[in-house]
């Protein structure tokens, strides 16, 4: 779709855009949580603090005086509270350096008490395959590309369906964190219905751990050259938080210009924490990630041949 | 209602839909014939029938008023350009009049049935061996119908579109009631209905993606197009399926006198059209074509279409009829289109329409004339992505549609004319046929293909009651069979807003019914006329839609997938109340009408916040159904004489939408909605168009639109999981805010090669160079305002700058420079 729109955007060459400033309306801020967690033997932060308004970049203003656990529903036992600090961060530190937070497989209750009102969220641990390897694709001088070459990282999705996966990856230590580098999987492949399971991830997923940018001319910059490193994550994520990313990359990467004909309106994301007030909304996420990783040095020995 | 289970089978279905339709037209006949006794009287009478043509080149002439002066009665002919009337014996004046052609008087002693067919000439074009007038018409007076758009593809040629090239759809949305969302924005808006509730017809069958290249032309090709009619309200009982609107668009049938061949050099495609007698006055065709060419062009200068990119649509336009007897005529009509953009040999997008039309014409005797059509219509797209044959994906949707239309006209007398008829339509769905290749293995995923059946009953007569009053009115009884085979499923009951799960799962045998659905849909219309220059008219409709445009997107788009109603997804319906006062000014030189509307609707459809709308096999799941309602005002002014004419239209409209779970504000137990504005709801909207011949050979044409800026969601607030800062409208409002208005001014200029070579003879050919500027005053009209962080990336601990973004489809003027020719 992305080369599509460029096509049809050089050959018309006549959408534009420009920022606008352009008042919001009034509305009141919403209590807001981001509780996206790692299963590792590092301290786990949740933040809690109240929306800001949309275009104010500042540090949004955190909420204090909150009491936060996170329980195994199957081991009460296994339990791990969380403890308040600077501007509404909460952190759990690892009491040894090799306690892990959670275990594959767990179920973990989040609760939150904030003045009285509860706000509670479940989530699962999932497992993670591992990473098999990183090559290269080579990728001939065209009208849209000079010569590049592509990352591509193997891996094969889990047996069962409804794994699902977000993939970061760094280019030289700088992670892509643009909206449009979300990448996510259901099984191997984009969604459900792709019916991929137990599949290596589809070209388009094992390829988006590249970054996509642009010259004037529009021409693709080539994303890697020898010498350059990658390190790719693999982290297993709830099937609501899948849900959930699909629905941040549709409302944040916003293509612009040519594709605003196939963009969907604004719409808000279902957030997985709910408030035992029925009358309060709140905002935020909920997620407990399993890990696998690679990182690997670009050199020429690693481009692979795929016949055509 | 479901239809008895010994429905199922396969063979069964067609028979009995047959034997249906059989009975049904034994009790059609049968009330034909009461009302034949209920019409007739003592008195002896002859009918006097026949075609109107255009004397150049045997067309047809749809709409020509058939006038007895003796009586003050007539006839208009039909699409057909045929006419019946019946009257006692005895001496009369008949005038045959048709706009802008010269009229025609015949005297006639009738004391048995005649048959008179009429060839009229155009004004200017004098024929010296019949008795001609030239007087303008009174139809927008005299006629019953109202929230009626007539265009004659004369007006058509005459107004400056995009690019230099003649729209139809583009045109239309000149005239009131009418709108678009915007540039490269596929379809149009009439009277609050969405892009989906408009049936648009070419030769009967429908289109279901009217344009080109996005929304830039439509794919009808104004070589080959006779006749655009446009009803926003009023609906003829023969019409149904949609909503909202029908565009009923007539094709050419071809120059049966002699060869023709018009064409053009454009911009940005160009067109070619033949057209002739196959046999002389008998049977004729015509063939047109188009390809845009700026792939070709652009070779020489890109090499961006060397490894298989293109960018290009075409389509051909073609019919051919014959006369086979004074009684019978048959007509075969097609349409084949395709819009291609691939961006190597491998990856691409390409979409396009077919239909075939075959209509067979009888005249059972003089009074009695019928029309049997055929149709066949597809739509579909595909995508292909994917590196190498190792790694790609395939994708194809498509929606087939079959209908029988047999409908029958009784001319009564002078004052009744009586239409009845049916149809029966059969749909396939197919949403998507994708193939996925991963390293080589294969994965496959079709979503099932969904059938359906609609079927249509109706009968309309149109009245003369006195002098002053006419009439019109009629009921269609539609109905729709959601079939098997396949899966269908049982939803949850959820908050409103948020996506249903199938709790069951059932399976249909093929043809078995699923869910049918049936619905009366009464039509009427009247016509009072005041004073000779001045009526009141007002109409009511009611219409049923049985399969859904699916689209989330700001604009229709040609990857919007249409769906049958189902057990799950409701048909949608609708009643429009319509009034208005008309006054034609100095010998009908000046048309004036204003016209009020109120619609409401049910089962309007719109998709929870994060639906999945492609390849989603539970796509009702994720579907809402509400309310709808809009209301407005009509203006139009025309002046139709003269070097200087045109017309000014303002159309004041409101269209909202209440959907539980979309606007539902702080009720966020019940998430009841609450009335918001429609995404093609604009209050203001004014045209002008304006025609001037600065001397014979040149004119100036211009137009102006204005439209109220189009609603959208702004956010309120923003917040951040890990990296990512997410948007978030915390008062949970719809459409909250507008962007800024549109307007635009376009202007041509059309210079007509001489008449006349240097010899001083008259040239064979005729040419003529139009030179257009769109969007004159360069104006950066907005299409949608977004919020994004912008495409820059940001250091982990810097913080994200959020902000608005305006884009314009079109942000600059775009002259261009068309050549058209004829011999």
């Amino acid at each position: 779709m992305k080369n599509f729109i460029k096509l049809f955007v050089i050959l018309l060459v006549v959408a534009c855009e420009q920022e606008i400033t352009t008042g919001l309306p009034e509305s009141e801020p919403l209590v807001a949580f981001d509780a996206w967690l790692y299963h590792s033997a590092t301290p786990q932060t949740i933040d809690i603090y109240t929306t800001n308004t949309y275009f104010d970049s500042s540090e949004p203003v955190g909420i204090g005086g909150a009491t936060v656990s996170i329980t195994n529903v199957d081991d009460p036992a296994e339990s791990y509270s969380f403890v308040e600090g600077a501007n509404g961060q909460y952190t759990w530190t690892p009491a040894t350096p090799t306690e892990t937070f959670g275990i594959i497989g767990g179920v973990y209750s989040l609760i939150i008490n904030i003045d009285g009102t509860t706000y509670e969220s479940l989530t699962d641990l999932s497992p993670v395959p591992s990473i098999d390897s990183i090559y290269w694709r080579f990728d001939e001088e065209d009208a849209f590309t000079d010569d590049s070459y592509f990352a591509n990282f193997w891996a094969r999705d889990l047996e069962g369906k409804g794994d699902t996966y977000w993939i970061k990856s760094w280019k030289n230590g700088e992670l892509l964190n643009k909206p449009d580098e979300i990448n996510i999987a259901y099984d191997a492949a984009f969604s459900e219905d792709g019916d991929a399971d137990g599949l290596f991830f589809i070209q388009p997923i094992r390829e988006l751990i590249n970054p996509f940018e642009f010259d004037d001319q529009d021409v693709l910059i080539n994303p890697f050259e020898p010498g350059d490193s990658i390190f790719v994550e693999l982290n297993s994520i709830s099937q609501d938080a899948f849900f959930f990313l699909q629905q941040v990359q549709i409302q944040t990467a916003r293509e612009g210009g040519f594709g605003e004909l196939f963009a969907v309106p604004l719409a808000n994301i279902q957030s997985n924490i709910f408030s035992d007030n029925p009358n309060e909304k709140v905002v935020g996420f909920f997620n407990i990630s399993a890990t696998s990783s690679l990182g690997k040095l670009f050199t020429e020995d690693d481009i692979r041949i795929i016949e055509e | 209602m479901k239809i008895g289970t010994s429905l199922v089978g396969v063979i069964s279905i067609p028979t009995v839909l047959t034997q249906k339709l059989r009975t049904n037209l034994k009790r059609y006949i049968t009330l034909l014939t009461v009302l034949a006794c209920l019409f007739s009287n003592a008195q002896e009478k002859f009918t006097i029938n026949g075609y109107v043509k255009d004397a150049a080149n045997g067309e047809a002439l749809i709409g020509a008023t058939v006038l007895v002066k003796e009586i003050n009665g007539g006839n208009i002919t039909n699409v057909y350009g045929f006419y019946s009337i019946t009257v006692p014996p005895g001496d009369y004046t008949i005038e045959y009049r048709y706009i802008g052609f010269l009229a025609q008087t015949q005297q006639i002693t009738l004391s048995s049935n005649q048959r008179i067919d009429v060839e009229l000439a155009e004004e200017g074009v004098q024929l010296a061996e019949v008795v001609v007038t030239a007087e303008p018409e009174d139809e927008n007076v005299s006629s019953v119908e109202m929230s009626v758009s007539k265009m004659d593809i004369k007006t058509i040629n005459k107004i400056p579109s995009f690019l230099g090239e003649v729209d139809v759809i583009k045109s239309i949305q000149l005239l009131p009631g009418v709108t678009s969302v915007g540039e490269g924005a596929s379809g149009f808006n009439v009277r609050g209905g969405s892009v989906g509730q408009n049936l648009v017809l070419l030769d009967e069958a429908p289109v279901y993606n009217s344009s080109h290249m996005l929304g830039f032309f439509s794919v009808f090709n104004p070589d080959a197009v006779k006749d655009v009619k446009l009803y926003k309200g009023g609906i003829p009982a023969r019409f149904g399926g949609r909503l909202s609107s029908v565009l009923d668009i007539r094709m050419k049938e071809g120059n049966n006198k002699k060869y023709e061949v018009n064409g053009g050099i454009g911009t940005i495609f160009s067109r070619l059209a033949i057209e002739g007698p196959i046999k002389k006055e008998k049977a004729s065709f015509i063939i047109a074509g188009r390809r845009s060419y700026i792939d070709i062009l652009a070779r020489p200068f890109t090499n961006a279409f060397d490894n298989g990119a293109g960018l290009y649509f075409y389509d051909l336009t073609t019919k051919a009829n014959y006369n086979i007897s004074d009684k019978d005529r048959i007509y075969l009509s097609g349409y084949f289109g395709r819009d291609v953009f691939n961006f190597d040999d491998r990856q691409g997008i390409n979409w396009g329409s077919k239909t075939a039309t075959f209509r067979w014409n009888h005249l059972f005797n003089d009074r009695i004339f019928s029309n049997l059509t055929f149709y066949l219509s597809d739509y579909d797209y595909e995508l292909a992505f994917g590196e190498n044959d190792r790694d790609k994906f395939e994708w194809t949707s498509n929606i087939t549609t079959y209908d029988i239309k047999p409908e029958l006209t009784y001319f009564i007398n002078t004052k009744n004319e009586l239409t009845f008829g049916g149809e029966a339509l059969l749909y396939r769905f197919a949403p998507a046929d994708a193939l996925g290749f991963s390293d080589g293995e294969i994965v496959e995923f079709n979503l099932p293909h969904k059938r359906a059946a609609e079927y249509g009953l109706y009968v309309g007569n149109q009245q003369t009651v006195s002098e002053k009053l006419t009439l019109q009115y009629g009921a269609r009884l539609s109905g729709f069979t959601y079939l098997g085979p396949g899966s269908f499923y049982t939803f949850n009951d959820t908050i409103p807003g948020l996506r249903r799960s199938a709790v069951d799962v059932q399976r249909a045998d093929k043809w078995e019914p699923i869910e049918s659905y049936w619905n009366l849909e009464p039509r009427f219309s009247a016509k009072y006329q005041l004073t000779p220059t001045s009526s009141v008219k007002a109409s009511f409709n009611r219409t049923a839609q049985y399969i859904h445009l699916v689209s989330n997107t700001t604009a229709s788009n040609p990857l919007d997938i249409w769906t049958p109603s189902t057990n799950n997804i409701k048909p949608q319906t609708g009643i429009q109340w319509a009034a208005g006062y008309f006054r034609n000014f100095r010998d009908n030189d000046y048309e004036f009408s204003v016209e009020a509307y109120y619609k409401r609707s049910q089962n309007q459809i719109d998709y929870i916040d994060g639906a999945e709308l492609f390849i989603n096999e539970l796509i009702e799941g994720d579907v809402l159904a509400g309310d709808g309602r809009a209301y407005g005002m009509e203006i139009f002014l025309k002046k139709n004489e003269g070097r200087f004419n045109g017309w000014l239209s303002y159309t004041l409209g409101r269209t909202e939408l209440k959907i539980d779970g979309i606007n539902f504000l702080d009720d966020l137990q019940n998430r009841e909605g609450n009335w918001y504005p429609a995404r093609y709801d604009q209050l203001h909207n004014f045209k002008v168009a304006g025609f001037y011949e600065i001397n014979n050979r040149i004119s100036l044409s211009a137009n102006f639109t204005y439209l109220t800026g189009t609603p959208t969601t702004f956010p309120t607030h923003r917040y951040q999981i890990e990296y990512l800062t997410i948007p978030e409208n915390s008062a949970n409002t719809r459409n909250n805010l507008r962007i800024p208005d549109y307007h635009r001014l376009d202007l041509s200029l059309t210079i007509l090669g001489k008449a006349i070579n240097k010899r001083g003879k008259v040239r064979k050919n005729r040419d003529t160079l139009v030179i257009t500027v769109y969007n004159v005053y360069n104006r950066k009209n907005p299409f949608s305002i977004y919020f994004s962080q912008g495409d820059d990336r940001f250091a982990m601990d810097e913080a994200v700058v959020t902000r608005a973004n305006q884009v314009s489809i079109l942000g600059a003027f775009v002259p261009s420079v068309t050549y058209n020719f004829k011999f």
